[in-house]
């Protein structure tokens, strides 16, 4: 497991990912579980949602072809329309800010990039071992929707559930490399984390809210999580341009890496030099 | 044989008073170079420069007779970082088959012999491992691929003093392999031990770069002088040589840089009971270009 970066970085987050399964499968098997006490008493609920304001149903993912009320619907919006993405995107802009710039922070990039790795390959190393834990958070997606069909007989085919989690894992792979791309520029995780939560908030805000606005509704394709559900991918199953859209710019994001990290000053030796002092023991 | 390192009109400013300015340096294949210099002189950015972790702003940074850059170039060579970072959850064994692994060339037969030389355990993990320990760490993954080029920045900073006598040893052998290395130190006595050649950098700048024996030879000398009579003081502090002298009673304290010869033949003329010789003392040349550091620093 320590043959190269990719290894050793999945070897590094094999305790931790263990636990986003987990939670995937947790909130999955729990949301599953719901859907009968929603389908039985589907009268109320419906009551109560018509008491929601427009834009708070648009947030949660709520609308006129979105119903709540059949398993496909009600999965949608109870876990793919906003936890789902969010927990991938999260765990991608997590893993991707520390991908460069949290070993710079740390310092241990000194030490490996010393060694005979280069810099691209450093890059594109951490990208493949983000795109494979998000692969692992995708399959997990894939057998706890599959086992909830299974369970609370949701008939939902098994290639629309394929679709979804390849639409989740894309997604989160988008916005991991946006992070890494930002790290890679600034070697700074805090900057980098910052600005891929800032982009995703308004880029679900636009995606949502923008259905309701007529002006706004042209804006939508703006926004990755348009290309993430729009399509619907667990009642229609995959659409190609919209999975080809968010790789597209993930491999574009790869390319920024590259080039932001080949021209830079690596660490941050030269802040952390201490000031010209002599006498003082060494610090 | 190429120049092992050679820096070529190197500046590397980071504002005032930090970094290295217009730096020419060349260090010879198969010696021991020290570079000497009060801590934020621009040690560690020359150094970091070595492995292209940070590149020159002007000039041209050469090794192995190519640049940093190519990981080609440095797979040939060793670094052990002046505060090395690692993986604190990894196992030290785990780390250095990782670094290893990276060189792509393994390197694990020397790295058990290397930390057994340096009673270094590689079952522990890194995190528990005390300041030492860890830089034993640095020192085994920095050696343990055969470097034809190493670059240690104070590399027995925070050892207890027996494992810096290894470290010593170490540098003797890799010299003796053929090996060439650079390190880098604010402390004389170690330099003194190591180094055939000295690099003094102040400021960001190289102020001298000497053989060592040329420097001792420019060193002060102390002599402590006992007469039977009482001469004058005036006799010897005009000397050739004589930096300081002062007569209490019939004993003479004074520092010689250079030939004693016109101190020998002055005392001569008088009837000595004692001569105590204190040997060349480099700590006072190399106090002479921190000076200049020191009012640098206190503007």
């Amino acid at each position: 497991m320590l043959n190269n970066v990719i290894l050793k970085t999945l070897r590094d987050r094999r305790r931790s990912l263990t636990w986003w399964v987990v939670g995937v499968f947790g909130y999955l098997l729990g949301i599953g579980a719901f859907y009968p006490v929603v389908a039985e008493n589907q009268q109320q609920f419906e009551a109560l949602l018509d008491t929601y304001p427009e834009e708070l149903l648009a947030v949660m993912g709520v609308s006129e072809e979105q119903s709540l009320f059949d398993p496909v619907g009600f999965i949608q919006v109870e876990a793919l329309g906003w936890i789902v993405p969010l927990v991938f995107a999260i765990y991608g802009a997590f893993q991707g800010a520390r991908a460069v710039a949290g070993e710079e922070e740390d310092g241990t990039i000194d030490l490996v990039m010393a060694t005979s790795l280069s810099r691209s390959g450093l890059v594109w190393q951490k990208l493949v071992a983000l795109v494979l834990a998000e692969m692992v958070l995708g399959t997990a997606l894939f057998f706890s929707i599959a086992l909830d069909s299974v369970l609370f007989d949701l008939e939902i085919p098994l290639g629309n559930i394929a679709s979804a989690a390849l639409m989740a894992v894309l997604l989160g792979v988008l916005f991991g490399s946006l992070a890494l791309a930002v790290g890679a520029a600034t070697g700074l995780r805090g900057v980098s984390v910052g600005v891929v939560s800032f982009v995703a908030a308004g880029s679900y805000l636009l995606n949502s809210l923008g259905g309701l606005v007529e002006g706004m509704k042209a804006l939508r394709p703006l926004s990755p999580f348009y290309y993430y559900g729009a399509s619907n991918p667990l009642r229609n199953g995959l659409d190609i341009q919209h999975a080809l859209v968010l790789a597209g710019l993930a491999v574009l994001l790869l390319g920024v890496s590259l080039l932001a990290v080949r021209s830079r000053d690596l660490g941050v030796g030269g802040m952390r030099l201490p000031m010209p002092r002599f006498g003082k023991a060494a610090g | 044989m190429s120049v092992p390192v050679r820096l070529s009109g190197v500046t590397k400013s980071y504002g005032k008073a930090r970094g290295v300015i217009d730096l020419d340096l060349e260090v010879r294949a198969g010696e021991v170079f020290g570079y000497l210099g009060p801590n934020g002189a621009g040690k560690t950015t020359t150094i970091r420069m070595l492995v292209d972790l940070i590149r020159p702003q002007k000039g041209k940074v050469e090794v192995l007779g190519g640049s940093p850059a190519d990981p080609a170039i440095r797979r040939r060579v060793g670094y052990l970082p002046g505060e090395a970072e690692f993986y604190d959850h990894m196992g030290a064994g785990d780390f250095l088959t990782y670094i290893g692994n990276l060189r792509g060339d393994g390197g694990s037969v020397l790295a058990g012999e290397l930390s057994e030389r340096m009673d270094l355990d590689l079952s522990r993990r890194i995190g528990d491992l005390s300041k030492g320990n860890r830089q034993k760490l640095g020192l085994v993954q920095a050696l343990m691929h055969r470097p034809e080029l190493v670059v240690l920045d104070e590399p027995t900073s925070g050892l207890d003093p027996l494992v810096q006598q290894e470290v010593y040893r170490l540098i003797d052998e890799l010299k003796a392999g053929g090996a060439t290395i650079f390190f880098s130190s604010h402390v004389l006595s170690e330099v003194e031990r190591v180094a055939d050649r000295v690099g003094i950098i102040r400021a960001g700048r190289l102020v001298e770069v000497e053989e060592l024996e040329a420097l001792r030879r420019r060193a002060v000398r102390t002599f402590e002088v006992v007469f039977d009579d009482v001469p004058s003081v005036a006799e010897f502090e005009n000397l050739d040589g004589i930096r300081s002298a002062d007569l209490h009673g019939s004993t003479l304290h004074c520092q010689v840089v250079g030939s004693i010869d016109q101190l020998v033949k002055a005392l001569a003329s008088h009837p000595v009971r004692n001569l105590v010789s204190h040997g060349a003392d480099l700590e006072a040349l190399f106090l002479d270009y921190y000076r200049g550091e020191e009012a640098v620093d206190a503007e």
